[in-house]
């Protein structure tokens, strides 16, 4: 694994609790992501997708102040971003279409984080 | 038997008549043989006078008829003599015939009392067998039985009577036997009875009628009247068959029914019968009260009608499966007709079998689930919260242990500052957990519960430290974590290097709330902390490591979208936050709601 596995890399962090989503940020830079967000509400998150033209991953907190992630993870896979849920909720409580979608547990680890998502992304 | 007695009757006044005529005849004969013998005793007195005068006659005359005087009187006392024997002789004849005749007559008479007497004797003895069995069957039948005169007055039990009630035959007669009927039905009974006997009409009744232990049994009491030829009454024969078993087992059954009744109406569950195949014969007044069907129309099969379409041929095939297993269950949706919403249905039901083992119904209950489903449902979003919440919680601990990593210059000091934080976060999940029916933290628990930890305060106030605000302001509880871990931070500071450090500084928290659109309301925090003289000279190198400065500043405008400030006055630090609160209360708060 080198150093920085996200070497280049976008990725859109969606997280409303404000400690998570700096360790997020932290160990997305850490392995040379380039974080977009990280946003604390879907509204917000609605609104960055809409502006960036590249998107290279993503990682979505599934409830995000009481409201689910899923019209998010939606959106991002017709525009065929990959992404990972980071939550504490087990792989039942997740939509079907979502069964196949990798998840990161919280608490979670920065490697982790990177290990996941790399095989996400092509090229 | 009233027509034989008549006629038993009309034989004895035949026989009385020719007895009368019998009798009648012998005296008249008896008579007429007296006469005749009279006139016999006379004639055959004049016959021995003349006799007697004749033989002096004779011996006076001479031996030769010499003398014509005594010669005409000699044949003229034999002529008189000839014609009194001539007459003697005819009477005795007639005498003769007479008493021939009588004796015939006796004869005849004797034979015919004979005669008669032999057939009153069969006749009498024929009545007394008919008296003797009749009362043998009066004693023998079960029922009590007894007769009363015209006018009503029993004069005759039977034995039954008086071996069931105990009564001696004085208590009984009159209308003493109605004294044996329970007292409740008494007078009843005695109306009754006094209006059959004057309407002449049947009496019929069914009593309680006390047994010599004092024990009361039902009685069917029947009553006929007796007529004679005139169609007058003559007599009333009464009846009482005893009908407690009967009376009691149809009561029994029907208190059985009545009980039956009562629970399958009283029960939430919906029930019903049917026979095999699932064809419905009766439902429960539940059913049409929730379905709005008829109890015809849920027949055969019209209930399937009130289940869900996707859910009948569930139910279909739940019925074929019921004939072999002997069971019938599933759970299919029944529509509630007063809200026009389906509502989910354990549907169940057994077989009600003969001796033979042979079903006669099935008897099924469909009972509303919909509740539990719901609860059973909201209970794994709440079991899924809480893991949420725990794995949540275990993150924040890991991020603010490994922030404090960073900032520590020393173990000890880690040791310190680690324990509270943790300390501070372990309050917060107490106030959120101690929230009676999902009520939210307001404001002046959080604040007060937080600065206790530092100061003692009474009443939310000490010498240094003043809390002003309206209590009972509503927080949501995604705020509730981060602003504790805000406000900690910053009375540690305070404590450490501001207003509390020293006893000429003053902490005074204020807050109010203003209406900030529908069900919102903004609430103001303001944190002012005076009489400080050694502020920092530099604020890009804060004393505390900066930690709270970056919760206030940066995690409550990212996660709660609040307003806050942070600065220091000449005399101390000024910090604001403003932040949306909701004035409704949730019936049970979860973030997915």
């Amino acid at each position: 694994m080198p150093d920085q596995p996200l070497q280049g890399c976008r990725v859109l962090v969606v997280e409303d609790e404000y400690l998570l989503a700096d360790d997020l940020t932290n160990a997305l830079t850490d392995a040379g992501a380039y974080v977009l967000g990280p946003a604390g509400s879907i509204e917000d998150a609605a609104a960055l997708i809409a502006a960036e033209a590249r998107i290279d991953a993503a990682v979505l907190d599934v409830n995000v102040r009481g409201e689910m992630v899923f019209p998010i993870a939606d959106t991002l896979r017709d525009r065929g971003v990959p992404f990972a849920f980071a939550t504490g909720y087990d792989q039942w409580a997740l939509p079907e279409r979502f069964a196949d979608s990798p998840r990161v547990e919280k608490p979670f680890k920065g490697y982790h984080l990177a290990e996941t998502l790399r095989p996400l992304i092509s090229g | 038997m009233a027509d034989r007695a008549g006629a038993r009757h009309d034989d004895r006044l035949k026989l009385r008549d020719e007895n009368e005529q019998l009798r009648t005849a012998l005296e008249s004969a008896l008579e007429n043989n007296a006469l005749l013998t009279d006139d016999n005793e006379r004639l055959g007195r004049r016959i021995a006078l003349l006799s007697n005068q004749l033989k002096a006659v004779q011996a006076a005359r001479p031996s030769t008829n010499s003398d014509p005087v005594v010669v005409e009187r000699q044949s003229q006392a034999e002529e008189e003599l000839r014609v009194a024997f001539e007459e003697l002789q005819v009477l005795t004849e007639e005498l003769e015939v007479a008493n021939t005749s009588l004796h015939q007559t006796n004869l005849e008479l004797d034979a015919r009392v004979e005669e008669r007497t032999l057939q009153i004797r069969e006749i009498n003895s024929a009545l007394r067998a008919a008296e003797t069995s009749l009362r043998t069957i009066a004693n023998l039948v079960p029922d009590l039985l007894w007769r009363a005169n015209a006018s009503g007055e029993a004069d005759w039990f039977n034995q039954r009577w008086f071996e069931y009630t105990g009564n001696e035959p004085r208590e009984s007669s009159g209308r003493g036997w109605i004294d044996a009927i329970h007292p409740l039905d008494r007078k009843k009974a005695r109306d009754a009875w006094a209006a059959a006997v004057k309407s002449g009409t049947s009496y019929q009744r069914e009593d309680l009628i006390c047994d010599e232990a004092g024990n009361y049994r039902w009685f069917l009491v029947r009553a006929e009247p007796t007529r004679d030829e005139h169609n007058q009454i003559t007599s009333w024969f009464a009846a009482g068959t005893d009908i407690h078993e009967q009376r009691t087992a149809l009561e029994a059954l029907r208190q059985s029914e009545l009980r039956f009744r009562t629970m399958v109406e009283g029960m939430p569950q919906l029930v019903w019968r049917a026979i095999d195949g699932g064809q419905w014969t009766w439902c429960s007044p539940q059913w049409s009260a929730f379905t709005g069907q008829s109890g015809g129309a849920s027949c055969a099969m019209g209930w399937l009608d009130a289940f869900h379409p996707a859910d009948r041929p569930l139910a279909q095939r739940a019925w074929a499966m019921a004939q072999e297993t002997g069971t019938l269950e599933f759970e299919g949706r029944i529509l509630q007709a007063a809200e026009q919403r389906f509502r989910h249905h354990r549907t169940r039901a057994l077989p009600v079998r003969d001796g033979q083992g042979r079903t006669l119904e099935w008897l099924g209950t469909s009972t509303d689930v919909d509740d539990i489903i719901q609860l059973q449902q909201h209970q794994a979003v709440l079991v899924d919260e809480l893991q949420h919440r725990t794995r949540n919680l275990m993150a924040v601990v890991q991020s603010i242990t490994t922030r404090t990593v960073r900032r520590s210059s020393t173990l000890e000091n880690f040791q310190a500052c680690i324990d509270d934080r943790l300390s501070a976060l372990a309050r917060v999940q107490g106030l959120l957990s101690r929230r009676e029916g999902g009520l939210r933290v307001p404001f002046d628990a959080l604040i007060r519960e937080e600065l206790s930890a530092h100061v003692g305060l009474e009443k939310g106030c000490s010498s240094q430290v003043t809390t002003e605000g309206p209590p009972g302001v509503r927080l949501r509880s995604a705020l509730v974590q981060t602003l504790a871990l805000g406000l900690h931070e910053l009375a540690t500071n305070a404590v450490k290097y501001g207003a509390l450090a020293k006893p000429e500084g003053h902490l005074r928290v204020a807050w109010r709330v203003e209406d900030a659109g529908p069900q919102e309301q903004r609430l103001f925090i303001d944190w002012r902390e005076t009489g400080v003289t050694d502020l920092p000279k530099d604020e890009a190198q804060p004393r505390g490591g900066g930690y709270g400065r970056e919760l206030i500043e940066r995690a409550l405008p990212y996660q709660l979208g609040a307003h806050t400030s942070y600065g220091f006055e000449n005399d101390g630090l000024h910090c604001t936050i403003e932040v949306n609160v909701p004035t409704d209360e949730p019936r049970l708060e979860t973030s997915h709601a």
